[in-house]
């Protein structure tokens, strides 16, 4: 594609005047044509403190789009953990049931697929194109209870990058308003004028203001395609002191390299303290931002992350110019989707990971993640143990390929046996019989296969617990009569 | 500043100098419960007698019981070169000795003047601060003027209580000024918190009689002897008052024999019980040995470099420790207790356990100047460093409470994490020192990102401590300050000549005066 080696923007306007309409399939969407659905969705997470078990069952109600070949566009956010999904048609009464087929976390997206082949029969598909208009009005369409299809007024104001319903990667998104008060759950968002496709509303907040998806990363999401990452976060670099020390000029633009993830597409291509100069032929300015031809200042992410096929990165190498050492160097970068190798605590949404456990002796080892912690309530940063919270906060990435997940005894389950340590919880455990520990995996292999007759846990703060081999599945036992826990682990 | 610190109802998770060694346990446990019953009926018949000999010597002892007027100012630890208001307050005293007074160290802490009154006195004298120790919050004071001391009356020092055995709480409560007694029942006594310091454990004597504001610092009163200082309250339950006992008393006066008050000192290990078979056989203790596990030595603590993780602590001055940690002979008192009762320079030995063999170790006790950090402090000026209008200064408890009390409850993991553990100073580092506001100027808009964390190092230095980093920013010639904090890769980057000129600026706008 011979996009990114074009400097002007003159061309760019020209070029997308020229191609947008080979790619819009810009088909209208009006209130009869049967495309939105009303979802039910029932869903059961799991416990995050006591990961054996599992919470009340809750319903989710949400917006479903049908996208054509028996398949439903809904919030990914609906779907997580569930144990049924219902979709109802508009004018009918008739439930039908579906499963999941696939599911973005960081879009925020799933595609569900009826069961009943003949559920589809009177739908009409949605086709998402590749434009968007903005800023303009458009219609919120939605269905709701028994009514008929209703519509409302939103403003589209802009587009910019961030991360989804806390995703991991920055992904582009419509910033909208409203004076209706809207739900935020999956809504259609068409154009007054014209009636096509402009994204799905996600999130609607109490000021008025809301977010879409837009329609090109919808389309690229249905296309069955993933999303590349950049693999590096940056700083902006404001402060002339800062600036003159990385040997940059007063007029140079440019932000600094500040995190790389091990095993993405910057590892091996960028280093910690680059300047980041110019992406894709695209001067960056020291706030991170450059000037899109359309969209106007858009974050440097974009250049990465954008799946608008007019300007989509996705499968090319991406040209770079940074400032290395006080020397211009060009590189180039294939783009990969988000490494999750290099996360080591999880954090946002659950992207449907189970919390795992492993019981040993009655003592309950887990792997940090932020859900544990926010389990602990509202004023869950005072609860919970300072360290953990320490290590979440700073240390959610890997700093090299190398590190392991953070594995803490979360809790020791009370038996005569293990009477020594029942006031023992949230400690990070540093090793087993003197071998760091990784993993919950690592952890269970270790234990199994160990010849020695005892087995010798260490705390980060030198507590240490202490039984003969022989006691770990006895005192297991035990526990999970005592306290009805069906496994001695769930992985 | 009130008269009196409320106990608090739910024990901060603070870095108690017991319990930073091991779980607090209670001194003593409750007797049976007949043997309660049986102390309650005898005291039930002593009671008569009791307030015979009190009546008897009420007077005596209203002309040793004081009224102390205190006008005080703290400095502000978010601004540290701002002082908080004045406030006026009053508290209790008595007279120990011919010309002492003692009373609790929190009720002249951050003094800036202070008077008192016997009763029937029409005249206030100036007061002054000859010895206070914050750590077990007992202050001990005098009045210049010996007319003050006319007709007056010494009490003396008894013995800790019986359990059930009634005290009379003497003072000033509410801010009246004629003297008051009020009766209560001994019913517990407790290794426990001192909430002046927030970390300091000593014996406490609990009591259910009401212990009001003023109260502070009066004596608490049996068979006409000093049993205790009354210092502060629950709020639990209503009417549950505590006393500082004599031991503790005597351990102040004792300290300040040489005229320097030098405070507790502190083994500095943490230990975990033996309950556990396995763990006993993996370190091959015999079955007739009890004691407790050492798993961590603190670096400056009297116990560094003379125990291991992995001793088995079998008796402290020869005698027995349980494998819960209490003394076998009474299976009521915390080993730690022992420790608690020396002084800097005293031996403090121990029957051990290492490797499998038996042995003995001696060290001399010594206090933990980290712990200066963790105890909450008064009448001093908070040290800091202003560079480019970022503030510096050194991670303590007021400053953690003060930065709590702005909102910052969000963000500071990194500072908090480490003031709880006082494991995170790296060698020859001696505190934390954290970049923690910022006196807003064009120099330091791109500064947030590194707020509130703990600084690591200046051009490559590991910084110390607060003046360490001052001598650093003073001494360097360097065109660029390069300062890394904990958890952060990149560091921040500051031009020392454009932060001189802008803190010119920032000084005079934001009014900073002195340091």
């Amino acid at each position: 594609m011979p996009f990114f080696k074009l400097n002007s923007k003159l061309t760019f306007v020209l070029l997308l005047l020229c191609i947008g309409p080979i790619f819009g399939k810009s088909i209208p969407v009006v209130p009869t044509d049967n495309s939105i659905l009303q979802v039910k969705v029932t869903v059961q997470y799991p416990h995050f403190i006591q990961p054996w078990r599992f919470k009340n069952p809750e319903v989710r109600q949400s917006t479903g789009i049908y996208v054509g070949d028996q398949k439903v566009l809904i919030p990914a956010q609906a779907v997580y953990f569930y144990t049924s999904i219902e979709i109802k048609k508009p004018d009918s009464l008739k439930v039908f049931t579906a499963e999941l087929e696939r599911l973005d976390p960081d879009l925020g997206l799933a595609i569900l697929k009826f069961n009943d082949l003949n559920a589809a029969k009177d739908l009409k598909p949605v086709t998402f194109p590749s434009e968007i208009f903005l800023p303009g009005t458009a219609l919120v369409m939605e269905s709701k209870d028994q009514r008929s299809l209703e519509e409302k007024k939103i403003r589209m104001i802009r587009l910019d990058m961030d991360s989804y319903s806390s995703g991991y990667t920055e992904l582009p998104y419509i910033e909208v308003q409203s004076e209706d008060k809207l739900d935020g759950v999956g809504e259609l968002i068409v154009d007054t004028t014209a009636r096509i496709p402009q994204g799905i509303l996600y999130q609607f907040k109490e000021n008025n203001m809301g977010r879409v998806i837009p329609s090109f990363a919808i389309q690229h999401f249905i296309e069955g395609k993933s999303f590349p990452f950049k693999g590096f976060r940056f700083k902006p670099l404001i402060d002339s002191a800062t600036r003159n020390y990385y040997g940059l000029r007063k007029d140079d633009l440019g932000v600094l390299v500040a995190e790389i993830y091990p095993g993405s597409s910057a590892d091996g291509i960028l280093q910690l303290e680059d300047v980041l100069l110019e992406v894709a032929n695209f001067k960056i300015d020291p706030k991170g931002y450059f000037d899109h031809p359309k969209f106007g200042k858009l974050n440097l992410s974009y250049l990465f992350h954008n799946t608008n096929d007019n300007d989509s990165p996705f499968e090319k190498k991406i040209k770079l110019k940074v400032f290395r050492n006080k020397k211009p160097v060009s590189l180039e970068m294939d783009l990969k989707p988000l490494p999750e190798s290099a996360i080591r605590i999880p954090y946002g949404n659950s992207r449907f990971q189970t919390p795992k456990y492993l019981m040993l002796a009655g003592l309950i080892f887990q792997e940090l993640s932020e859900q544990y912690l926010t389990e602990h309530g509202n004023q869950w940063r005072n609860r919970v143990n300072k360290e953990l919270l320490y290590l979440n906060d700073f240390y959610r990435i890997k700093r090299n390929a190398n590190e392991g997940k953070i594995v803490f005894l979360s809790q020791v389950l009370p038996l005569s046996g293990n009477k020594a340590y029942h006031t023992a919880n949230q400690m990070i455990l540093k090793t087993m019989n003197g071998i760091q520990i990784q993993s919950l995996d690592q952890l269970q292999t270790l234990v199994k296969e160990s010849n020695s007759p005892y087995i010798h846990f260490v705390t980060n703060d030198g507590f240490e617990m202490i039984f003969k081999k022989e006691e770990i599945q006895k005192l297991n036992a035990e526990a999970k009569q005592s306290f009805q826990i069906q496994k001695d682990s769930n992985f | 500043m009130p008269a009196i610190s409320e106990k608090k109802a739910v024990t901060p998770n603070i870095m108690d100098s017991n319990k930073l060694m091991q779980k607090q346990k209670k001194i003593l446990h409750y007797p049976s419960l007949f043997a309660s019953t049986i102390l309650f009926f005898i005291s039930l018949f002593l009671i008569p007698l009791g307030a015979e000999e009190s009546r008897q010597s009420i007077d005596e002892i209203r002309k040793s019981v004081v009224q102390i007027r205190v006008f005080s100012q703290a400095k502000d630890p978010f601004s540290p070169w701002m002082s908080s208001g004045i406030s006026a307050s009053t508290g209790s005293g008595f007279l120990i000795s011919k010309n002492r007074i003692l009373t609790n160290a929190h009720v002249v802490s951050n003094a800036k003047f202070m008077e008192t009154q016997r009763n029937n006195q029409t005249e206030w004298y100036e007061l002054k601060v000859l010895f206070i120790a914050h750590d077990c919050d007992l202050a001990l004071l005098e009045v210049s003027d010996p007319e003050f001391y006319n007709d007056s009356n010494y009490l003396e020092l008894g013995t800790l209580p019986e359990l059930a055995s009634p005290v009379d709480i003497v003072g000033y409560p509410i801010g009246g000024n004629k003297i008051s007694v009020s009766r209560g029942i001994v019913s517990r006594i407790e290794q426990s918190t001192y909430a002046h310091s927030q970390i300091d454990s000593h014996l406490v004597v609990q009591v259910d009689a009401a212990i009001n504001p003023g109260n502070s610092g009066g004596p608490a009163i049996q068979n006409g002897k000093v049993v205790g200082v009354a210092f502060q309250a629950s709020t639990k339950g209503e009417n549950i008052g505590y006393i500082i006992p004599t031991a503790v008393i005597q351990h102040f006066l004792k300290d300040i024999e040489d005229g320097i008050y030098h405070g507790y000192v502190e083994l500095g290990i943490q230990t975990q019980s033996s309950f556990s078979e396995s763990h006993r056989q993996f370190y091959g203790i015999p079955n007739t040995e009890e004691g407790v596990f050492v798993t961590k030595v603190l670096s400056q603590g009297s116990a560094d470099g003379h125990l291991k993780p992995g001793d088995y602590l079998t008796a402290i001055d020869g005698r027995k420790i349980g494998r819960n940690g209490n003394l076998l002979e009474s299976n009521s008192i915390d080993f730690l207790e022992i420790v608690d009762n020396k002084f800097a320079g005293e031996e403090i030995q121990f029957d051990l356990i290492r490797d499998k063999k038996k042995m003995k170790v001696k060290f001399a006790a010594k206090k933990m100047p980290q712990m200066e950090n963790q105890r909450a402090r008064y009448g001093m000026n908070y040290d800091y460093l202003v560079f480019g209008g970022l503030v510096f200064q050194t991670v303590n408890r007021d400053l953690l409470e003060a930065w709590s009390k702005n909102g910052q409850t969000q963000g500071g993991s990194l500072l908090v994490y480490r003031f709880y553990d006082a494991t995170t100073l790296s060698v020859g580092q001696s505190e934390d020192v954290v970049l923690y506001r910022k006196l807003p100027h064009p120099i330091n808009s791109n500064s947030d990102f590194y707020l509130n964390m703990v600084v690591e190092s200046l051009n490559g230095v590991r910084v110390k401590n607060l003046n360490h980093l001052k001598e650093l920013v003073e001494s360097s010639k360097e065109k660029t300050l390069r300062i890394q904090f904990y958890g952060i890769q990149l560091p921040m980057i500051m031009d020392r000549e454009e932060a001189e000129r802008a803190d010119l600026e920032i000084k005079k706008s934001y009014h900073l005066t002195g340091n």
